[in-house]
């Protein structure tokens, strides 16, 4: 495996969605290229940081959310006529 | 012997188990007021998608609101061969992405992209261990709020579903009506432009450097 087919397999790899023998051979490649290895683990390590911390990320300002409720309950009031 | 990187955990498809299906019932057997409930499961997620994908707080609260009652509206017709979560989260994103493209910032998400060399990245930096502990969270959570609105919008809604909001590519290419490979070749872009970006910040010396 070169660094492009490894960069071609290596998405599906993090999900753990390749193949054995796809994982096996980008397993080789990263052990003896260090370049595609720290791509990897960092890239590993990126995702990792956005998933701890995805419940804080963009969140819902209580004015936004206040405005949600006043809205749904209004609707669902006039449904409920 | 090469130390061996440890293998990333296999991921099972999702138990067929949909815990709002009981809320979803009563609303439909005329308890409305259950629909609250429903909505308050949902409202921090449904934002933070709208948010990520538009990038404009007016337009992801009015696709927020205008998500949540659409699904009231059409409740009957949620067949329930989806978890409800992913049917509701359908509709907040077709809502997010109408308001992008009425901004002009999302006009093609079938632009070709090519898999071509210039994906490799020329330099890549190791990082430091464990180096998003020297922010406060608060810091951290403005820098992956930054450096996700900074992706191109194909990107980010495609990254935004898949790693934020841990979708399967079936489901995003479902929301986003693209295929599977698109999805895929999307998702590689975003993730390698997300780590180029965070390495600015969490990089140690240079490869090959001290």
């Amino acid at each position: 495996m070169d660094c492009r087919k490894f960069l071609e397999e290596f998405s599906d790899f993090i999900d753990g969605q390749s193949t054995i023998g796809i994982r096996e051979a980008i397993q080789e490649h990263i052990a003896l290229c260090k370049k595609c290895e720290v791509l990897y683990s960092s890239t590993q390590r990126t995702l990792r940081i956005v998933g701890d911390h995805s419940e804080e990320t963009f969140e819902l300002p209580a004015d936004a959310s206040a405005r949600l409720y006043d809205r749904l309950r209004t609707r669902l009031k006039e449904l409920e006529k | 012997m090469p130390e061996r990187v440890p293998l990333p955990p296999i991921t099972e498809p999702e138990a067929g188990q949909d815990q709002d299906r009981g809320l979803v019932n009563e609303v439909l057997a005329g308890k409305l007021n259950a629909f609250e409930e429903l909505v308050r499961r949902h409202d921090r997620r449904i934002y933070r998608v709208t948010l990520a994908i538009t990038q404009n707080k007016e337009d992801a609260e009015d696709a927020m609101q205008d998500a949540f009652l659409k699904a009231l509206e059409h409740l009957h017709q949620f067949a329930g061969h989806a978890r409800f979560s992913t049917w509701l989260t359908r509709i907040a994103v077709n809502e997010a992405l109408q308001r992008l493209r009425k901004r002009g910032r999302f006009d093609s998400l079938e632009e070709p992209i090519d898999l071509g060399d210039s994906l490799v990245p020329q330099q890549v930096e190791d990082w430091r261990d464990n180096p998003e502990q020297q922010y406060a969270k608060e810091e951290l959570r403005r820098l992956l709020e930054k450096a996700i609105g900074a992706l191109p919008a194909i990107y980010r809604a495609v990254f935004v579903l898949r790693d934020l909001e841990h979708l399967s590519n079936e489901e995003a290419a479902a929301m986003l009506e693209l295929s599977v490979p698109a999805i895929k070749s999307r998702l590689l872009r975003a993730r390698l432009m997300m780590r180029e970006r965070l390495s600015r910040h969490f990089a140690a010396a240079r490869l090959g450097g001290s």
